[in-house]
């Protein structure tokens, strides 16, 4: 078991920093959200890419008596890393028949990589690092899931749920087995 | 140990009404009959597979009278045995069997409870031999034990070539529990030769080396330049898992988790001796069997689905174990509900379940007319060859394998068949599929009129299919 001062003191502002960035995040999306139920209610909705997010777990939906019928569309963000800021945006958006047609841009793979390797970095330090406490395990833990559940939904598959489960049951062992 | 194998047999029996419930199958039969004919394997027919499986077959047809239903309860009848094995893997010395020893095994059962395992698979029978040489190597002492482990390892590979790797699992298994290694290894090695050097030699004596040095090397070697996405097939595979069954996905899913759960131990402590290690190498090897096989399908996961299944095994905690176990039995209610219908039926008809089998009715009207079936032609459904004992016209036996050119180019190489055959065949297969062009095909042939009450069940996958033979107008 590895303990040193300066871990000690680093796990304090790695769990504010964890909530600070996913808050943060999530907030500019929600209120772009907003903004867009706001200008489909005035009728004024802007055609750029990557103008709007939407959290729908259903991409025929409806919002404010206006039906979307969205379509995922996986975007590469290497090398094109400005294409990071869309990820879980709409674009592409046209009206055809009172309908909103539009593409949900995700990328299930770039997601995975981030889920596997927060939550396995996390499990290894609680894991193999004394001073990092449950506490801050499982603060990162939910608010980091929880803001990928949110602000990236669509690009997220069943491989995505094994990188969010799979190292809370580890975690769940390492606290009630003999690790002998 | 009675409730364990009526759970699984619960499960199988659900889809005896099937006929065909996997093409695979149908050509290992085929293949099978050629025993009977006084012929090896790859001599006259090519099934992409090692000869003691068609061996196995042949036996089952034997004792079976050729029944389809009995033969797959003989299959059924080795997971049993499969199932008692592992019961024994880990009971403890005091020989005493806890409700602990029959977790594995009632998990294992769960996730092969779909139809996507129910067909009688090369891997359970090399699963068979595979558990065997596990269970001689935990329990077994003596000089021969591990001449006893190569030989059935070796069993295992005539019947599944590519499970040859867990020789190479069992070898690492010894550098790290065993002393005095060599010796150990040369009689693995022994054991794993000599039963090679028999099958090699019963060829060899029959003239027909050179199709099995084509069948059982360069054909497996050829797969090494296949395309494959590991991640792409794994996904696919959890995608259809949770669809079936969230819960028994949830208990694949914390059985992968007590496997990590060990490596993060064998690393925090640094000590990679602890008990039932095997388990782990296993599942390793399970996965990497799967990835060279390279093909993707759901089958090549029986080993992984069981090696992982053993896992819960590693659970110490009473109260983990007690509630793992609560999780393992509601999920087994669970989903014995879902089955119980079809397989109460399929039992109350058991008798007479093979009346409805279409093929075989296809079969029983090509005898009862007398017709010429010299030149019978059915692309897909080769098991109406077996029913009439009759080789297929090509080298071929399983159509899918035209599809394959990782085969078919050795075959092309070994003058077994010809670039046209290829491109007739899947013309052929074209036509009948989709029906357009079938005129083609009645220029030569006529199509066989005669009426089969269940041709809904004639495959499980495609409920469309009809039965489509044909027959030389010459």
């Amino acid at each position: 078991m590895i303990r040193t001062k300066n871990i000690a003191v680093y796990e304090k502002y790695f769990k504010y920093l964890i909530v600070f960035i996913v808050s943060i995040f999530t907030i500019l999306n929600f209120l772009s959200q907003r903004s867009f139920e706001r200008d489909i209610a005035n009728n004024d909705i802007k055609l750029n890419s990557c103008e709007y997010f939407i959290f729908s777990k259903n991409l025929d939906t409806q919002k404010n008596e206006i039906k979307f019928d969205l379509n995922k569309e996986d975007i590469y963000v290497f090398p094109e890393v400005a294409n990071l800021m869309c990820l879980g945006k709409i674009g592409d958006l046209n009206y055809s028949n009172d309908r909103i047609l539009g593409n949900v841009y995700t990328n299930t793979k770039f997601i995975n990589i981030i889920l596997f390797l927060f939550n396995s970095f996390i499990l290894t330090l609680n894991f193999f690092v004394k001073d990092f406490k449950d506490s801050t395990y499982f603060l990162s833990y939910i608010f980091f899931n929880l803001g990928i559940l949110y602000n990236f939904y669509n690009s997220l598959n069943v491989i995505s749920l094994n990188f969010i489960f799979v190292p809370l049951i580890i975690y769940f062992f390492s606290k009630t087995e003999n690790l002998e | 140990m009675l409730f364990t194998f009526t759970a699984l047999l619960f499960f199988q029996i659900s889809t005896y009404h099937y006929e065909t419930l996997d093409w695979d199958i149908n050509a290992f039969l085929v293949t099978s009959l050629e025993f009977g004919r006084g012929n090896l394997p790859f001599e006259y027919q090519y099934e992409n597979k090692p000869p003691l499986l068609f061996a196995i077959f042949y036996l089952f047809s034997i004792i079976t009278n050729k029944s389809l239903v009995y033969i797959n309860l003989l299959n059924d009848l080795i997971i049993c045995l499969i199932l008692g094995q592992t019961i024994f893997l880990f009971n403890t010395e005091k020989k005493e069997i806890k409700i602990n020893n029959f977790l594995p095994g009632l998990i294992f059962i769960l996730l092969i409870s779909n139809v996507w395992f129910h067909p009688s698979y090369s891997e359970y029978l090399s699963l068979f031999f595979i558990v065997s040489a596990l269970l001689i190597y935990k329990k077994l002492n003596s000089i021969y034990k591990y001449f006893l482990i190569g030989s059935l390892l070796a069993l295992s590979s005539l019947i599944n070539i590519g499970t040859s790797i867990f020789l190479v699992c069992f070898l690492i298994i010894y550098f790290i529990q065993e002393k005095k290694i060599i010796h150990k290894i040369f009689s693995t090695l022994l054991g794993f030769g000599f039963i090679h050097t028999i099958s090699i030699s019963v060829y060899f004596f029959n003239g027909a080396l050179e199709e099995y040095v084509m069948a059982m090397l360069f054909i497996p070697l050829s797969y090494g330049g296949t395309e494959f996405s590991f991640s792409n097939s794994i996904t696919v595979f959890l995608t259809s898992f949770i669809s079936y069954s969230f819960y028994i996905y949830l208990l694949l899913l914390v059985s992968i988790s007590i496997a990590l759960f060990k490596v993060s131990i064998i690393i925090k402590n640094q000590n990679i001796k602890f008990k039932n290690i095997e388990i782990l190498f296993f599942i390793i090897f399970s996965l990497l069997f799967y990835s060279l096989a390279g093909k993707g399908y759901y089958h090549h996961l029986i080993f992984f689905l069981y090696f992982v299944s053993l896992s819960s095994i590693w659970i110490r905690n009473i109260l983990n174990n007690r509630y793992f176990t609560i999780f393992v039995f509601v999920t087994l209610f669970l989903s014995l509900n879902q089955y119980k219908d079809q397989t109460f039926e399929n039992i109350q008809n058991f008798y007479s379940i093979e009346d409805s089998y279409p093929v075989r009715s296809a079969a029983g009207t090509i005898i009862k007319k007398k017709l010429d079936y010299e030149n019978i032609f059915s692309s897909e459904h080769v098991l109406l060859l077996y029913y009439l004992d009759k080789q297929n016209s090509s080298y071929i036996v399983h159509p899918a394998l035209y599809d394959y050119e990782e085969i078919t180019s050795v075959l092309i190489d070994f003058d077994k068949i010809s670039q046209n055959e290829i491109y007739v065949n899947s013309i052929k297969n074209q036509n009948i599929i989709e029906g357009s062009k079938i005129e083609n095909i009645n220029s030569d042939f006529y199509e066989l009129d005669f009426e089969i009450v269940n041709q809904h069940l004639l495959n499980y996958w495609d409920a469309d299919s009809k039965l489509k033979i044909f027959i030389s107008k010459k």
